[in-house]
C-alpha cells in the first residue's frame, strides 16, 4: 500500500499509553454482573407489564419499576414458623398487614398440586377479603426449557364460567431459563365489595419458550368462610390545599390484605398530580403502614380519582390514625405531553426542568433518559408513544424502564416498530414525573 | 469451555457462560471504551450498558463467530451515543482532559489529530492500530465492505500526515 511508516510509529507510541490500563479486575467483574442483573430484572419487567391494550381499560395500574425490600425480619421469623405460612413468608415479609394476616390465623392453606405433560403448578396458600383474593403459587417446567411463564391466570366459578377478574402476578426470584421452582404471587383485584363464590378454579395457561401450551392447568379450590373478614370503612370527604392545588381525601377502606385510600383532585388544578410520595398511614404512637410493594400501584377511576394502596393495619386497633405524605409529585397541565422529533431524535417539548434529557431511536424502541436517581423516583413515566392523530404506535408491545444503580438517570423504552415509524413529530403522555411539590401534610383520619 | 459452546449455552439462558463470554472480551471492551471516552469510569459504565444490552439480545446472534464483532459493535454503538450526549451537554471533558496534560507529547498531538480526521477514518484506525482489529473485523463490525474500511484507512492516514506536518511547522 502506501507508506505511513511515520504515522504508524506515532499511532503506535500513543496505543503502548492506551494499554495501561488501572481498572482493577474486581471493578470490571463488578460492572459485568451489574449489566446482567439489569438485563435479568428488566427481561422480567418487560414480562411482568400488562401489554398496552391492557392499560386502556377503564382503571389504569401503573406498577413501579424497581422495587426494594423493606422488612421486618423479626416478625417474619416468627410467622415461618406458623405451619403452611413458612413456604411463602418471602413474600409477605415486606408487607406488615399480610404478616398480620398470617399471624390472626387468615390464610387459607391449600397444598394443591396439578401437572400436566409440560408443567406442575403448586397452590400454596390463599388470602382473601372483598378487595382482592391473594394466590401463593409455584411452577416448574416438567422438562429442562429455556423459559416457562404463566401467561394468564383466569379465575372460574364451580361450574367453570369465567369470572369478570385478571389476575396480576410477579415472580420471586424469578428464572424462567432453567428447571427451576419458580414462586410467584397472583392478585386478582375484585370490584369494592364482590363477594366470591365458595368454589373457584384457577385456570393458568403457560407459555415455554415463547409458546402457548395447549392445556391450561386448571386447580380447583374451596373458599374457606372462616378465613373472611369484613372490610371497614371510614368516610372522610375531607379537602386540602397545597401551593393552590385542591385535593380531597374522600375515604379510607381498611381490608385485611390492604388499605385503600380514595382521593379526588379537583379540575380546575392547574398542575396534574400524579402521586403523593411517602404516602402512609400512621397511629398515635407514630407505627406506620407504608404503600404495599414491591407491586406498589396506583389505580386511577378516571382522570381526576385516583386509589392509594397501603399495607393493611386491619389487626392492630388505633385510637387514632392519620393519612400522611411528605411531597406530591405533579407537573403543570399544559406540560403533561411530551414532543420528540424521532427522525431527528430530538426532544421538542418537555417539561421545563430539563430532566427528560435525550432520545434515541434502537432495535424498535425509543430510549428516552430522564435524569433522576432511580432509587428515590422509580415510577414508569410512559407506556407508548402516538402521532398526532392519536394513534398509538406499537400497540401491544411490551414496554419497559431500567435503572442504573448508583447512577443518576433512567431510560425508558417504549415501543417504536420500523413498519409504524412516521415522519412527523410524536408524543407520549406522563403517566408521572419527579417534579414535586414540597409539603409536609398529615390529616386526622380518626 | 470453547467459546462457540459458551455462546450457545449463554443464548440457552446460561448466566455463567454468559458471564465467562464478558470475562474474555471485558479487557478490550474496556480498552475501545477507553480510547473513546477517556475516563475510567465512564469506561466501566459503558461495559456494564454493553453487558446489559448483549443479555438482552444475545439470542439475536446467529452465527457464534461473529460473537468478539457484534460486543465489539454495541461497544461503540454506545461509545458513539456518549459522545453525542456529551457535546449535547457541553461536556468538554473529553477535550479538556487532552488539554489539562500539559506535556504536549507525541501521543497528545497525534491524538488532537485523529480527534481532527472525518469521522469514519478516525473510526477505522482506532480499531485497527489501537485495537488489533484486522480489515475484515473492521468491516464486520461497521458494516461495510473490505474496500470502504480500506479507502476510509488510507484517506485517514493521509488526514493523519497533514495534521501532524500542519502541527510541526506551527510548533518550529
Amino acid at each position: 500500500m502506501f507508506d505511513f511508516e511515520k504515522e504508524e510509529k506515532e499511532l503506535e507510541k500513543s496505543r503502548n499509553t492506551l494499554q495501561d490500563l488501572s481498572i482493577s479486575d474486581d471493578i470490571a467483574n463488578q460492572a459485568i454482573l451489574e449489566g446482567m442483573k439489569r438485563a435479568k430484572a428488566m427481561k422480567m419487567r418487560k414480562k411482568k407489564f400488562l401489554p398496552i391494550k391492557v392499560f386502556l381499560a377503564a382503571s389504569v395500574f401503573i406498577i413501579s419499576l424497581i422495587t426494594s425490600v423493606k422488612v421486618s425480619d423479626t416478625m417474619a421469623d416468627y410467622i415461618s414458623n406458623v405451619p403452611g405460612i413458612e413456604k411463602i413468608v418471602e413474600f409477605i415479609r415486606q408487607d406488615k398487614g399480610l404478616l398480620a394476616a398470617a399471624e390472626n390465623n387468615y390464610f387459607q392453606k391449600i397444598e394443591t398440586t396439578v401437572e400436566n405433560g409440560e408443567v406442575k403448578v403448586t397452590i400454596d396458600s390463599i388470602v382473601r377479603d372483598e378487595k382482592e383474593l391473594l394466590i401463593f403459587f409455584n411452577y416448574r417446567a416438567k422438562g429442562v426449557v429455556d423459559q416457562i411463564f404463566p401467561e394468564e391466570i383466569s379465575l372460574l366459578d364451580g361450574n367453570r364460567n369465567i369470572l369478570p377478574y385478571r389476575a396480576y402476578y410477579s415472580n420471586l426470584n424469578p428464572n424462567g431459563e432453567k428447571k427451576y421452582v419458580n414462586k410467584a404471587t397472583a392478585r386478582v383485584p375484585l370490584a369494592d365489595g364482590d363477594i366470591l363464590p365458595e368454589e373457584l378454579i384457577l385456570s393458568f395457561a403457560f407459555s415455554v419458550n415463547d409458546k402457548m401450551l395447549n392445556q391450561n392447568i386448571d386447580i380447583p379450590l374451596t373458599l374457606d368462610k372462616e378465613k373472611f373478614a369484613a372490610k371497614k370503612v371510614i368516610n372522610m370527604n375531607k379537602s386540602v390545599k397545597v401551593e393552590g392545588q385542591e385535593i380531597t381525601i374522600k375515604k379510607v377502606t381498611i381490608y385485611p390484605t390492604q388499605t385503600t385510600i380514595d382521593i379526588m383532585v379537583n379540575p380546575e388544578n392547574s398542575k396534574k398530580i400524579f402521586g403523593f410520595n411517602d404516602i402512609h398511614i400512621e397511629d398515635e404512637t407514630g407505627e406506620k403502614w407504608a404503600e404495599i410493594e414491591p407491586n406498589d400501584f396506583t389505580s386511577y377511576v378516571n382522570e381526576n380519582e385516583m386509589i392509594i394502596y397501603l399495607q393493611s393495619n386491619y389487626f392492630s386497633d388505633p385510637k387514632e390514625l392519620y393519612l400522611a405524605f411528605s411531597s406530591i409529585r405533579a407537573v403543570d397541565k399544559d406540560e403533561l405531553w411530551v414532543e420528540i422529533d424521532p427522525v431527528k431524535e430530538k426532544i421538542i417539548k418537555a417539561p421545563k426542568d430539563g430532566k427528560l434529557s435525550s432520545v434515541y431511536k434502537r432495535n424498535e424502541e425509543l430510549a428516552i433518559t430522564l435524569e433522576t436517581n432511580p432509587n428515590i423516583f422509580d415510577k414508569q413515566i410512559f407506556m407508548y408513544a402516538e402521532d398526532f392523530n392519536g394513534n398509538i404506535i406499537g400497540m401491544g408491545k411490551p414496554i419497559g424502564g431500567g435503572g442504573l444503580p448508583n447512577n443518576n438517570y433512567v431510560t425508558y423504552y417504549v415501543p417504536y416498530p420500523d413498519e409504524e415509524a412516521v415522519a412527523g413529530p410524536i408524543k407520549l403522555k406522563l403517566l408521572d414525573y419527579p417534579a414535586t411539590i414540597n409539603k409536609k401534610i398529615k390529616l386526622k383520619i380518626k | 469451555m470453547e467459546i462457540i459452546e459458551l455462546i450457545k449455552n449463554a443464548q440457552k439462558g446460561d448466566d455463567q457462560a454468559f458471564y465467562e463470554l464478558m470475562q474474555i472480551h471485558k479487557i478490550r471492551l474496556l480498552k475501545i471504551a477507553m480510547s473513546y471516552l477517556r475516563n475510567e469510569g465512564e469506561a466501566l459504565e459503558a461495559l456494564q450498558e454493553v453487558t446489559f444490552r448483549a443479555y438482552r439480545s444475545i439470542k439475536k446472534v446467529h452465527q457464534a463467530e461473529y460473537f468478539s464483532t457484534w460486543l465489539i459493535r454495541i461497544m461503540l454503538n454506545y461509545c458513539h451515543d456518549q459522545i453525542q450526549k456529551n457535546k449535547r451537554y457541553g461536556d468538554k471533558s473529553l477535550i479538556e482532559n487532552i488539554g489539562e496534560t500539559v506535556d504536549y507529547s507525541k501521543r497528545i498531538e497525534i491524538e488532537e489529530a485523529l480527534e481532527k480526521i472525518d469521522s469514519h477514518s478516525r473510526e477505522v484506525i482506532i480499531l485497527k492500530y489501537y485495537h488489533d482489529l484486522k480489515i475484515k473485523d473492521i468491516a464486520d463490525i461497521l458494516d461495510k465492505p473490505e474496500s470502504t474500511i480500506k479507502t476510509w484507512l488510507y484517506k485517514g492516514l493521509q488526514a493523519l500526515r497533514e495534521q501532524l506536518e500542519e502541527r510541526s511547522e506551527l510548533n518550529v
